[in-house]
């Protein structure tokens, strides 16, 4: 299940804990008399921040930017809509990865989130194929220690190098498992019915024509710029 | 009854946009050409996350010929939002990030055992050194004399 632990790996922002969002001033419905200025969110959009603000906890108002970016991106209306399907815990995670994105697809206007998907993917593909080669090339070198400890073994006469302490059994092999788990925990944090499956995988992957991920969406070659309109029933 | 057949011609020419929107789909409809009414899901995933009046700004602002990608990367970015409704694209950004952690951690142990290897076999190529000469050690009867070196084959040389 999504938890909030992923928090972390993200360009979070503040805790949610630091924004109180009573309103004192007209007619202060709590007990508190503690003054607090209303939250990020109702503070950009004028309005008064109420006791179950749904942004309060998430836009603190030391950081506007935060709520401007994903305002921008997203509206206040559809965050309003994604954060009230969600449960309770998942909410700070749910926010600082819409402001996350918010924030690249401002830096990237054309590829937002998805060019820094691209180059990661990228990189991957380069250390997965640097890390084959490396894989051949150790397997060159312990084929060619085995056969000199067959030679030794069979021959004793020669000169052996066989007590060199360097045997098979010694060496870390390189195991799936760290791979698997690592997916597998961002299965988890994923917290949807496994969301990250292959094809989800493969959708991030398949992003260097933008024609694919596993969807069967318009073509960019079809989509002519807006100069001319596709055919159309 | 023509006008009204043109009026029926260009709403059956709407947009997925247009046609999600109830609205009439104008010839310079600027989501029309990256929201096709063949592809409906398309759009109602970008108007679920982004919302449509947000979509169409962002296009605008953009030059014509990188509208394509801007749309298909905002399609497949609401795709992600609405399959993971709490991280999202951010998910595959860890997912992938961990896994070149993980890759990394893994290429620098493989490189590590080829170095042992390769280490070994320097070592092996190398010529073993030459034995190490001792000077010739000065005895107590000064540099001219100096001890009978213990010959077992001859007990009796120092004697000569």
């Amino acid at each position: 299940m999504a938890t909030s632990h992923n928090s972390s790996l993200l360009m979070a922002s503040t805790s949610s804990n630091s924004c109180n969002s009573t309103i004192t001033g007209t007619g202060s419905l709590s007990g508190s008399n503690t003054t607090s200025s209303p939250c990020a969110a109702c503070k950009f959009l004028r309005r008064k921040c109420q006791p179950d603000c749904v942004f309060a906890p998430y836009f603190p108002p030391d950081n506007p930017t935060k709520f401007q970016n994903v305002h921008k991106v997203f509206g206040a209306s559809n965050v309003t809509k994604l954060l009230n399907d969600l449960q309770p815990y998942q909410r700070e995670d749910a926010v600082n990865s819409l402001a996350y994105e918010a924030d690249m697809r401002l830096r990237d206007p054309v590829y937002g989130c998805v060019g820094v998907i691209s180059v990661l993917q990228h990189e991957l593909r380069q250390l997965q194929l640097d890390l084959l080669r490396a894989r051949a090339e150790l397997s060159r070198y312990e084929a060619a220690a085995s056969a000199a400890n067959l030679i030794g073994n069979t021959s004793p006469g020669l000169a052996l190098h066989a007590g060199t302490g360097f045997g098979h059994e010694q060496f870390f092999h390189p195991q799936n498992g760290i791979h698997h788990h690592a997916m597998l925990r961002g299965l988890e944090t994923g917290g949807v019915n496994g969301a990250y499956n292959d094809s989800g995988l493969a959708a991030a992957i398949g992003f260097g024509s933008l024609a694919s991920g596993g969807l069967q969406f318009l073509k960019p070659s079809t989509a002519a710029g807006g100069e001319e309109r596709p055919s159309q029933v | 009854m023509s006008s009204s057949n043109s009026v029926e011609g260009s709403y059956s020419k709407r947009c997925a946009a247009c046609k999600h929107l109830r609205r009439r789909c104008a010839e310079d409809c600027v989501l029309a050409p990256y929201f096709p009414a063949t592809h409906p899901e398309r759009f109602e995933c970008v108007h679920k996350i982004f919302g449509a009046g947000n979509v169409a700004r962002m296009l605008k602002t953009l030059p014509v010929q990188e509208r394509a990608q801007a749309a298909d990367s905002l399609s497949a970015e609401a795709y992600w939002r609405v399959r993971d409704p709490v991280y999202g694209s951010t998910g595959i950004v860890i997912q992938t990030n961990q896994e070149i952690s993980a890759t990394q951690c893994e290429l620098a142990k493989i490189r590590a055992q080829i170095s042992m290897y390769e280490a070994r076999r320097a070592s092996e190529q190398q010529p073993p050194p030459p034995p190490a000469v001792l000077p010739q050690q000065q005895g107590p009867l000064g540099p001219q004399e100096s001890m009978p070196m213990f010959e077992p084959n001859d007990p009796f040389n120092f004697l000569n």
